[in-house]
């Protein structure tokens, strides 16, 4: 409901404990492996659960979530510094959330290719002219045949 | 003497092993005389890959060796042993769960093909006379009573909590009904009235499909088949001695395609553990009542609507009964092939035919199953058509309000 946050204890009879702003922040990330399409992947705070994940889904963003499943990932301690003391990356919490009523998501193409058009810019121009320059400049002898300049024979 | 000196010359050959050496002494032809030219015997041992090499050849080598002595097994228990003998990490296949689009990774997993609706009905022989007409009104009256008795007659001392409410009614019903019932049709049927009805005996299926390269650990990179093993308990079931006749031929071929997944079946997700390999159909290989019939399911109070429908699973619920019908019945068929001695490398011959009927408690749902291949091996699925077919309905209800009027 919220991290770094004392829950009040619950007393039978108490009502039910409501949180209307969260502290808690989530971020979906792309895959590593391959998931099935109705799979979602997010890195959630250690703190969160699935029952908190699917509310905060629900409530917050609308999505309709069939199914949660959660695991903890060890960030490494095993890289050491020049004092050969460990550097610990952190832990954190990954989820994988099915999507309900057939729904499916693939992440997008962040940096696609970007196709260059003709009418270009000046400056992108010019650096591919001098790295053609450069490259032709450097080029070897064809009747070599691509043997390399140090061999003597 | 004479092999003491056949055994020096061999040996001061280049390159040769001893093994190589003695199958040459051994193959070597005794000398005798104008004998040797009429029976063309080999002068060279056969050229064949190594068993020991560590080349894909030895291993091919190894492979078949190993199927060789599967086929030469005199007895199915010998077969079965050789089969299920080594233990590896396998897939547990649950068919009773909660993950979300089972039935369609399931079908992956058995090659099976799913329509909806009852398989084709047999043609009407001619010559035999027509059976006697079905008395519904006395097999409507049994199941009023099974279920008159369990809802409102039986005064039950302990008081069941609420996650097992709904099992604790329909598992005594399930069971009064079946038997209730095979009994009023076994006039009809003779081979249900000599059937073996067996009530939560397990059911154990083995099998290899597929392939994947390992990922971690000291064989990483090398290609590994993957294993999957069925335990499951049905409610009931009904075992005959005779095989009940095939729904379509066995080389049918369905225009629907087999789903392919495209990753992983631990996404689905599905653990492996590795333990004993067992195929077992409720009874040993001796029993004469070596052919399903009918199984019964229950769904367990954590699969029911209500609960379903809370999680936002309601397109769900249909897929829990269809993958319950596909695993288990996969399951209980390949058994039955196993036990007359086909295996992957040794197909079926003749389709094996059996029926579930799914219930969970309120909602009744009729499967029928034929499986027409045991080949699901990379190495044996290669140039196989053939694919298990699913018959299954949509869910009944069977009319309650009726019965208690």
């Amino acid at each position: 409901m919220a991290r770094n946050v004392l829950y009040p204890l619950y007393q039978l009879g108490n009502p039910q404990l409501r949180v209307f702003r969260t502290n808690f922040f989530i971020q979906l990330v792309r895959p590593g492996m391959a998931q099935p399409e109705d799979t979602v992947q997010f890195r959630i705070p250690m703190e969160m659960t699935r029952v908190d994940l699917r509310s905060y889904l629900e409530r917050i963003y609308n999505v309709p979530v069939a199914a949660v499943r959660t695991r903890v990932q060890h960030g490494s301690n095993r890289r050491r510094d020049y004092r050969n003391v460990r550097i610990k990356k952190p832990d954190y919490k990954v989820a994988y959330v099915q999507l309900a009523h057939a729904q499916t998501f693939t992440f997008p193409d962040l940096f696609p290719d970007k196709k260059r058009p003709e009418g270009s810019s000046a400056t992108v121009d010019l650096q591919d002219q001098v790295l053609e320059d450069q490259r032709r400049r450097q080029s070897c002898d064809p009747r070599r045949g691509g043997v390399p300049g140090w061999f003597g024979l | 003497m004479a092999a003491a000196r056949c055994w020096r010359f061999v040996l001061r050959g280049p390159g040769l092993s001893l093994h190589t050496a003695a199958e040459a002494a051994v193959t070597a032809p005794e000398v005798t005389g104008p004998d040797v030219a009429a029976a063309p015997v080999a002068r060279y041992p056969p050229l064949v890959a190594s068993l020991t090499a560590d080349s894909k050849a030895a291993r091919q080598r190894r492979v078949e060796r190993w199927q060789a002595t599967v086929h030469a097994a005199k007895s199915v228990d010998e077969k079965l042993r050789i089969l299920t003998k080594m233990q590896f990490m396998k897939y547990v296949v649950y068919p009773q769960t909660f993950a979300l689009n089972a039935d369609r990774w399931y079908q992956s997993f058995t090659k099976t093909v799913f329509l909806s609706g009852l398989p084709p009905p047999p043609p009407a022989k001619p010559d035999t006379e027509p059976a006697p007409a079905l008395d519904v009104a006395a097999l409507r009256a049994a199941a009023c009573d099974c279920l008159l008795q369990e809802l409102f007659f039986l005064r039950r001392k302990k008081r069941v909590p609420l996650y097992l409410e709904r099992e604790a009614i329909a598992s005594p019903f399930l069971d009064q009904l079946v038997a209730s019932l095979t009994g009023l049709l076994s006039a009809r049927n003779p081979a249900l009235a000599a059937a073996a009805l067996d009530c939560k005996r397990p059911v154990h299926f083995y099998w290899l499909r597929g392939e994947e390269i390992i990922p971690h650990g000291h064989r990483k990179g090398r290609v590994d088949a993957l294993r999957y093993q069925i335990n499951d308990k049905p409610h009931n079931q009904i075992r005959i001695s005779k095989q009940l006749p095939e729904f379509v031929p066995l080389d049918y071929s369905v225009p629907v395609d087999v789903p392919v997944m495209n990753c992983k079946p631990d996404r689905l997700p599905l653990f492996k553990r590795q333990y004993e390999n067992t195929i077992f159909i409720g009874t040993k290989t001796a029993d004469p009542h070596c052919y399903g019939h009918t199984q019964f399911h229950l769904l367990p109070d954590k699969l029911k609507r209500e609960r379903l429908l809370k999680q936002n699973c309601a397109d769900q619920i249909e897929v829990v009964f269809r993958a319950n019908a596909i695993a288990s019945l996969f399951a209980w068929t390949g058994a039955q092939a196993m036990y007359q001695g086909f295996w992957s490398e040794a197909d079926v011959t003749r389709p094996f035919v059996s029926q579930g009927v799914i219930t969970d408690g309120k909602y009744f749902s009729f499967f029928c199953y034929q499986l027409n291949t045991l080949a699901l091996t990379a190495q044996a699925d290669q140039n196989n058509p053939r694919k298990n077919i699913c018959w299954g309905t949509q869910k009944v209800t069977v009319i309650w309000n009726r019965c208690l009027s």
